[in-house]
């Protein structure tokens, strides 16, 4: 490692000595061989107390942190809303900010602290509050770089730097992970501590010195250190050896730290702080959010294994755990793999680390090994089996568990009362049906409301399996809700995650409404979420909903998500009196806007093609519909009027025209002689149009089946259209012969049926069919049953990886 | 005088490299029978970064296999175990190349070699027999002809087998008692008949994922070996080194001394990297031919246009001579292929002439002989 670096001499700077009042432990997050040293170093140093780099406002939770009955995986979940404004336009929404701190069981800062609290001496967080670093940090840099998952611990400042990819080459090593493993992982046990802080510290100042100092000062990373620094000085006035457990790459910014202007502090009631339980896949750097070292459960064992065997035999002792997992569970899988070839991978594993001059077979080694000696033939998606489950098994599975009396936010409180007061089983993990009258039991519409709220803030809790639907605007003949819900580890973590918008789950709900109001563009999303706010019953929140709803209509310019918008506001306002909840989220005015819209852009909708006509179809029957409601009446010679222009317009969609025409025939029956001009001139039109006549009719039924039903004439022109068909032709037409005719229901068929064997001399007995063989049906049915089951399992497995 | 050969040996091309290395290799441990040690295996073909010193001299170790350092690696401890090493993978990714290598640098002998087909039989991979000698003496040592197989159980030498999928399935199984018990037995030569494996002995197979998998191979023979998957090369720059050293060194032995084109090497490496991934650096999509669009290719075709440039031309390589060998090489299987080509150039081609201009403007220029 000197050699690679050629620089023993550099890291001289940063000076080591057990005497020093001040000891600076440099870490890189979650790495076990940090960590094992760090614990060597403890023992060794005997501190009076441990600072450990983490924002501080966290120091109240680390009695939880380090309880003997907390285990990890855990996180620190921090929030910060900007009521202030500081770092948002004063006239917007209060920017929200949250990030994660993983502590892993082999994360040093964890060791630490743990340490700290086993000897009873202080032990403490001396990082920026969260918030600060905000304030500290440019915008889209650092902690306030767009993620979804912003992790505290993240270590760009290690692998990203320029030199890395320099070193790599130098080395024939893949990437920074292979690096670190080989110098410091593996390596790392069998060199002194003095040696394996050297070697860190050295390594960091070069990752330093080839980031840029603007980078340095705009990710806030400056500021936080003159803090550290400052913090360190306050501890050396009580204590006599102090002990600094930090990011390595901020050990000399400590040491050298620059005056950096004060800081703002904002109120202490905006920003909270909260443990959670984590997962190894969240912990994992593949999973996309860098949260330090890739395979966290790999470390997490051979972490283990550094506790147990000679520091020499932990890696061959971990690869083999793992090749024989691996192993086992590909036979479990129907794999026809041997003992003998795991031996043969175990070899491999040994002599390629011997190969490339590492202590022990890594993670690379194993990689390697199952993919020489596991994969037979190909390594393409399919066979690459091996190498996913081994992925898998490296990540590990481990959930954390916290201490109880652990601290929960008023979220998570809120939920807890509210199942007390509903009398939800709340420690039962079965699933759990329950059936609600909402319509009648103002209790049970509450429940309701609840099992709505927690479905918005996604918790994995809830979920409707029957009941009227009112987002999708079906089964509004049903009375009952029928839910399924069930409590999980998942919830409260959910919970927490969502607890930054608000300290009741109504609260939440009603700010992440108007947060998802704020950032959609499209009229048919709005009037959704107007839809889930009333299932909510988030009714405070309905007229700021309006507006921005308000100036969707006005913005989008999209015919289908309009109609969308208008269906789902006609439905809301029909489906009130049904909840008995006129007036909340009545929109009248913005239903009429919008159906003004609609209105406006019809006449223009005569070109849509074959995929958009249903859309616009629908469309028509639906404004239609709603100029039926009393209400509504005025508008309806509006609407006739915009259905005759649209029709005018040449060319035209068949189907299209064919449901116009209809619904123009259900308002007058005046219009019948232009049907009958129409359907008369697709049929005997030339022979382009007379194949786009199935389309027309289909439109048609869609609106006005009923007048096959009254005039026989016009059966039997459709008839001699049909015999004079040619069979090719016949065929092709066919699939939407067959939709428009599924608009009638089996009487009108049955009679349109007789009818047109009528017109051939057969007798109505010709129609009767044999039925389906019963026992043929039941076993139909119970397919399809159990095909429904299968795809049920498929969706609630993809949901919960989701 | 000698008569040069078309194509000398791996060992004959880098006696120096190889004497050198071992000696450099003093000391270190090998595996019994092998020439060199695996480190100095893995540098003789993956290079090293310093001259290596021999004697008085220093010698340069070239990197002969560029791409995946990791998988070289792989390959060769799997020659040192127990079992076979099988590389799989698109046509012209420089399997055989590499299998070549590793023979030469571990058994110091790179033509113990069984050519698979569609007629390979059992006896080409083990032994046969002179019949002259056959039925002047009986069956005798002395009247079996050894084939590859043979060889490399006797001497303790690596035998390659290429294109293992293409010979039948029945006859590649004649390999899985020999893997696992490293005898082979010879009826015929009664109480003698035992061949027992030297140390040292292995085989490396290659097959081609393209037209005969292997999926048809036995899972028994799988089982006795280790499959390694070698992948086209994924980075743009690595593809025009690769070029330029083998269009160099095919220049080097047809005795033309002129420099290479680094510009022709540099369009057809973007070209064959970005029909092969079927997305151009800028993410435009592109249909991809259902030609082979292997580096190797791209070689032949860039060593075809600078023989044209050579004997006809004024030496310089022309781009319009570059698209024509172009065709050449990419129309093999179907007509349809022509036509992707002709969308890639009036897209991305285009586009990066102007972007660009100089070479990329020359070649989008000779777009018309895609006719």
């Amino acid at each position: 490692m000197d050699t690679l670096l050629r620089g023993a001499q550099e890291a001289a700077v940063i000076p080591f000595s057990w005497q020093a009042p001040v000891l600076y432990y440099p870490v890189r997050h979650h790495s076990p061989a940090c960590s094992w040293h760090l614990e060597q170093a403890i023992e060794r140093y005997a501190p009076d107390c441990i600072l450990v780099e983490g924002p501080e406002n966290a120091n109240e939770l680390l009695p939880v942190l380090t309880s003997p009955d907390t285990q990890a995986p855990l996180a620190l979940y921090y929030t910060w809303r900007d009521s202030e404004h500081s770092l948002s336009e004063s006239g917007d929404e209060p920017a929200v900010f949250r990030c994660y701190y993983p502590f892993l069981d082999q994360s040093p800062e964890l060791v630490a602290l743990r340490a700290a609290a086993r000897r009873g001496i202080p032990g403490r967080f001396i990082d920026l509050p969260y918030a600060q670093i905000l304030l500290a940090t440019r915008e889209v840099q650092g902690l306030r770089a767009q993620e979804e998952k912003p992790n505290y611990a993240a270590d760009a400042y290690l692998a990203a730097s320029p030199f890395q990819k320099t070193l790599c080459e130098k080395t024939g090593l893949r990437d920074f992970e292979e690096f670190w493993e080989k110098y410091f992982e593996t390596a790392g046990p069998s060199l002194s501590t003095e040696a394996f802080i050297r070697q860190m510290n050295l390594y960091c100042r070069l990752a330093r010195h080839s980031t840029p100092a603007g980078q340095l000062r705009e990710d806030g990373c400056l500021a936080r250190e003159t803090h550290m620094a400052r913090r360190v000085r306050e501890a050396m006035e009580s204590c006599r050896r102090v002990l600094v457990v930090t990011g390595g790459f901020h050990v000399e910014g400590l040491l050298h730290p620059q005056d950096m202007p004060d800081l703002p502090s904002p109120g202490r009631d905006s920003q909270s702080v909260y443990p959670m339980r984590y997962t190894l896949p969240a912990a994992d750097a593949l999973s996309g959010y860098a949260s330090g070292m890739p395979a966290p459960g790999y470390y997490a064992e051979v972490w283990a294994a550094l506790h147990k065997e000679p520091p020499e035999q932990v890696w061959e002792q971990v690869a083999l755990a793992y090749l024989v997992r691996t192993g086992r569970q590909l036979r479990r899988a129907g794999d026809t793999l041997s003992t003998y070839d795991e031996a043969c991978a175990l070899q491999q594993a040994r002599m390629l680390a011997r190969l490339r001059d590492k202590p022990g077979p890594g993670l690379y080694e194993l990689r390697d090994a199952v993919l020489s000696s596991f994969v037979k033939g190909e390594a393409s998606l399919s066979g690459a089996e091996p190498l996913r489950v081994l992925r898998q098994l490296t990540t590990g599975k481990a959930v954390g568990r916290l201490c109880a009396g652990a601290p929960v936010p008023p979220l998570v409180q809120d939920f807890d009362r509210q199942c007390r007061t509903f009398r939800l089983k709340r420690q039962d993990t079965a699933r759990q049906e329950i059936t609600l009258s909402v319509f009648s039991s103002p209790r049970h519409r509450a429940i309701s409301r609840f099992f709505y709220q927690t479905a918005f803030l996604d918790c994995g809790f809830a979920r409707r399996v029957k009941g009227p639907d009112l987002r999708r605007r079906r089964d509004r003949n049903l009375i009952r809700e029928i839910w399924n819900y069930r409590w999980g580890v998942g919830v409260e973590t959910a919970l927490i995650e969502h607890s930054v918008s608000g300290a009741t789950l109504r609260e939440a709900c009603f700010t992440e409404l108007r947060q998802r109001m704020a950032e959609t563009g499209r009229a048919a999303d709005g009037a959704d979420l107007l839809v889930q706010g009333f299932l909510m019953g988030a009714s405070d929140a309905a007229d700021v909903l309006a507006g921005r709803m308000e100036e969707l209509l006005l913005a989008d310019g999209d015919f289908v998500s309009l109609c969308d918008a208008c269906a789902s506001l006609n439905a809301l306002e029909e489906w009130q009196t049904q909840y008995g909840e006129q007036g909340s989220f009545d929109y009248p005015a913005l239903l009429c806007r919008c159906f003004a819209r609609v209105l406006q852009m019809l006449p223009a909708m005569n070109t849509v093609d074959d995929h958009a006509a249903p859309g616009v179809q629908r469309a028509c029957r639906l404004l239609y519909q709603v100029t039926g409601r009393e209400s509504f009446a005025a508008q309806r010679p509006p609407l006739l009027e915009a259905f005759a222009r649209l029709i005018r317009q040449d060319p035209i969609h068949p189907a299209l025209h064919g449901a116009v025409l209809g619904l123009l025939y259900g308002a007058d029956i005046g219009w019948k002689p232009a049907i009958d001009t129409a359907v008369r001139g697709y049929l005997q039109g030339t022979r382009g149009m007379m194949l786009r006549s199935a389309s027309f009719l289909q439109g048609l039924f869609s609106t006005a089946r009923d007048l096959l039903l009254a005039d026989e004439e016009f059966q039997r022109r459709i008839d001699g259209l049909l015999c004079g068909l040619s069979d090719e032709d016949f065929i092709a037409l066919l699939p939407e012969l067959r939709l428009a005719f599924s608009y009638f229901v089996p009487m009108e068929t049955d009679r349109i049926a007789r009818r047109a064997a009528a017109m051939h001399g057969a007798a109505p007995s010709a129609l009767r069919r044999e039925a389906v063989d019963p026992a043929a049906y039941t076993r139909a049915e119970a397919v399809d049953a159990w095909a429904a089951a299968r795809l049920d399992d498929i969706g609630g497995e993809g949901g919960s990886e989701a | 005088m000698e008569h040069p050969i078309l194509r000398p040996r791996a060992e004959q091309r880098y006696r120096e490299e190889l004497e050198a290395l071992r000696a450099w290799d003093e000391g270190n441990k090998k595996p019994e029978n092998w020439q060199l040690s695996p480190k100095a295996v893995r540098l003789f073909i993956l290079g090293s970064p310093a001259p290596v010193r021999c004697g008085d001299r220093s010698v340069t170790i070239r990197k002969k296999y560029l791409g995946n350092d990791a998988l070289v690696e792989r390959c060769i401890i799997t020659l040192a175990g127990n079992r076979g090493l099988m590389l799989v993978g698109e046509p012209g990714t420089a399997k055989t190349m590499l299998s070549e290598l590793l023979s030469a640098a571990i058994s110091g002998c790179s033509t113990n070699t069984v050519q698979g087909t569609a007629g390979t039989t059992e006896d080409m991979i083990k032994y046969s027999w002179n019949y002259a000698l056959l039925l002047a003496e009986g069956p005798s040592r002395n009247a079996l002809v050894p084939s590859p197989l043979y060889v490399g159980m006797e001497k303790g030498i690596l035998t390659r087998f290429e294109e293992i999928t293409r010979t039948p399935a029945e006859v590649q199984d004649c390999l899985i008692s020999v893997l696992s018990d490293k005898v082979m037995n010879i009826p015929e030569l009664g109480d003698e008949g035992l061949l027992f494996a030297r140390q040292g002995f292995n085989v490396i197979g290659t097959a081609n994922t393209r037209d005969k998998g292997v999926n048809e191979m036995s899972s028994a023979l799988k089982r006795r070996f280790n499959f390694e998957t070698v992948r086209p090369v994924g980075d743009v720059a690595l593809e025009k080194q690769i070029i330029l050293n083998e269009v160099g060194a095919l220049a080097e032995a047809a005795g033309i001394p002129r420099p290479l084109d680094e510009e022709a090497a540099e369009l057809l490496a973007v070209t064959y990297h970005e029909l092969r991934e079927g997305v151009s650096a800028q993410g435009q999509r592109i249909e991809k031919p259902s030609a082979v669009m292997s580096t190797a290719e791209a070689v032949s075709v860039c060593f075809q246009t600078l023989m044209t440039a050579w004997y006809y031309g004024d030496g310089r390589m022309d781009e319009g001579c570059l698209v024509e060998n172009l065709v050449g090489a990419v129309a093999k299987e179907s007509r349809e292929d022509l036509g992707k080509i002709e969308d890639y150039f009036s897209t991305v081609v285009r586009d990066r002439a102007q972007r660009e201009g100089g070479a990329w403007t020359r070649y989008y220029e000779a777009r018309r002989k895609l006719r």
